[in-house]
């Protein structure tokens, strides 16, 4: 072995092993990235053909109902999956923990399934469910109930709500397995105490739970709002053809997608890019904030 | 202290009903798959089957590039996650392993790196694409993604658990740094490798909006784009579509409940990137 030279040595591997990253990384993000923002600075004719128009683009996009309407359905279906993902994971987890119920890695298991399903896959079957017939099994059950069928999909009242249900029903079992974990992880003595302090049921939640449960809270509210404020496929499944009623579920990634894509107004799209990354970067720097909650305690 | 048993009833009963939710898209894609088309959303509805007819599957092997896309599928998700390993891997070695110059400054920007969107790219780096000539290629799809910051983060973060002594005695041994990678290191890893595995599988079998600018030619989609197609179809075939499904959730089903616990940390692990 005595001799036997290798190019790679102690002190140049690891420039080597992380090499692919930062390679990759310059190309396909770091100047990705920087030419989005040169671009959202101009109107593209060709792909090769730029005219420098300054702020033209953002000025046209703040003079845009559609950009209102896209950036309220997208805060609406951010809250909305931040909030059913924490009250029903929270819920269903402290469920699923409770020792006195049998049977619950069957329900667990029925929680989580739909994780495993695409969003296309998910949306077609919901398209289904959701016919705006008595053909679609949603109007065929409330029908027995006397209420006449609802045009889920594309009417103003309730379109918006079907992108959210779909996107609820795929991201609630990963919610639950996070609570789960948390749960799981409380330690028993605080509560044999306060059991005989006397306190109730309802007084452990709200005094010991809670607080305790506080950074996984904290966890899956802001990474449920950031991956809901990207939403797109949802929107692009259960409304591809641009129905009547398509303000109503327009969301920023949706319009990026639209505008770029559908329109090739590359500039223009390549702004709402800029404030979608605004958006996503403010939203992470709180979430590395809330997560410091960890480290302390 | 046992609780009252009205609670544990009414407990049962809430999980019951929130599982029957969960499950019904699976049933109601399962029963319409063996609808012939004209009973799919005829009033009134079967709620049950009443006829069973194959003639949906048979349409869609035959008349549709459904195997074709499915190819297309496995294709990039194993090339993707292949690659996506093995950059993880010996990035995640290189910077948990290693005492370097720049390494916290360059760690620190993996790290961020995660926090930007592919929307926040996806105009720039389809017109990248264009003049590379990899508009269509199965390249464009994989690897602008291929090197992973939260597979980096997370097998870094595992081999800090791992003593050092081992890599110090392959040295002693004669061992190249590459040697070390390959022969100790990557046998270490193979829980950790397990959980990214589910990890990058499941994220690129599930991509969408990447693979929907880059692919435009039908015989090149991947299933998601594929099948979205069939949606915006003027004639919306729900036959074919819902017989598609089924045949892609029955095998992922079938992997999860067989290990279920891989799974699940797989899938959860990949959420903490964000």
């Amino acid at each position: 072995m005595v001799g036997k030279r290798h190019i790679l040595t102690k002190k140049t591997a690891p420039y080597v092993f992380i090499s692919p990253f930062f390679i990759l990384f310059a190309i396909f993000m770091v100047y990705p990235i920087i030419y989005s923002v040169v671009l959202s600075f101009h109107d593209v004719k060709q792909l090769s053909q730029l005219n420098f128009i300054g702020l033209g683009n953002y000025k046209l996009l703040f003079d845009t109902p559609r950009f209102y309407r896209a950036l309220y359905n997208t805060t609406y279906y951010a809250a909305g999956m931040c909030l059913l993902n924490v009250i029903l994971g929270f819920l269903i987890g402290l469920m699923l923990t409770w020792k006195h119920v049998p049977g619950t890695s069957f329900y667990r298991a029925s929680v989580f399934l739909p994780v495993l399903v695409s969003t296309v896959i998910a949306g077609a079957v919901f398209r289904l469910i959701l016919v705006d017939t008595e053909g679609g099994f949603l109007n065929y059950l409330i029908g027995r109930f006397g209420v006449p069928p609802q045009n889920w999909l594309d009417s103003p009242r309730w379109a918006l709500k079907s992108v959210l249900a779909l996107g609820f029903w795929r991201s609630l079992g990963l919610s639950t397995v996070y609570f789960i974990g948390g749960f799981q992880s409380l330690p028993d003595d605080l509560y044999e105490a306060a059991h005989i302090d006397g306190a109730s049921p309802m007084q452990q939640l709200r005094y010991l739970t809670i607080p305790l449960m506080r950074p996984i809270i904290a966890f899956v509210s802001i990474v449920t709002l950031i991956q809901a404020y990207l939403v797109f496929t949802e929107v692009f499944v259960l409304n591809p053809t641009g129905g009547s009623a398509r303000d109503t579920v327009v969301t920023l990634g949706y319009y990026l997608y639209e505008s770029a894509f559908r329109f090739f107004k590359l500039g223009y799209g390549a702004a709402i890019g800029v404030v979608m990354t605004l958006i996503i970067v403010v939203l992470s720097i709180i979430q590395l904030k809330l997560l410091g909650v960890f480290q302390n305690e | 202290m046992k609780p009252r048993r009205i609670s544990i009833v009414l407990t049962v009963a809430v999980l019951i009903a929130i599982s029957v939710v969960m499950i019904f898209p699976f049933y109601w894609m399962l029963i319409s798959s063996f609808k012939p088309i004209g009973r799919i959303f005829t009033v009134p509805l079967d709620v049950f089957p009443r006829e069973f007819t194959l003639v949906n599957y048979r349409k869609l092997i035959t008349q549709t590039p459904f195997l074709r896309w499915y190819f297309n599928s496995i294709f990039i998700t194993a090339a993707y996650t292949v690659l996506a390993l093995f950059f993880a891997t010996l990035a995640g070695f290189g910077f948990a392993k290693y005492d370097f110059k720049g390494r916290n400054v360059l760690l620190v920007i993996v790290l961020a790196s995660m926090m930007i969107p592919l929307h926040s790219l996806v105009i720039p780096l389809f017109m990248l694409l264009i003049r590379l000539g990899w508009v269509n290629t199965y390249r464009g799809v994989v690897i602008p993604f291929a090197a992973n910051a939260f597979g980096i983060f997370y097998i870094s973060q595992y081999l800090t658990t791992v003593p050092s002594d081992l890599i110090d005695a392959g040295r002693i041994d004669g061992c190249s740094e590459f040697g070390i990678y390959r022969m100790i290191i990557l046998p270490l890893l193979k829980p950790a490798l397990g959980v990214l595995t589910i990890y990058f599988a499941m994220t690129s079998w599930n991509w969408f909006l990447w693979p929907l600018v880059v692919m435009r030619a039908e015989s090149l989609f991947p299933l998601n784009v594929g099948l979205s197609t069939f949606i915006s179809d003027y004639r919306q075939r729900y036959d074919e579509l819902m017989a598609a499904s089924v045949l892609c959730v029955v095998p992922i089903v079938a992997l999860f409940l067989s290990m279920q616990k891989q799974f699940v940390s797989g899938l959860t692990a990949g959420s903490i990137k964000s």
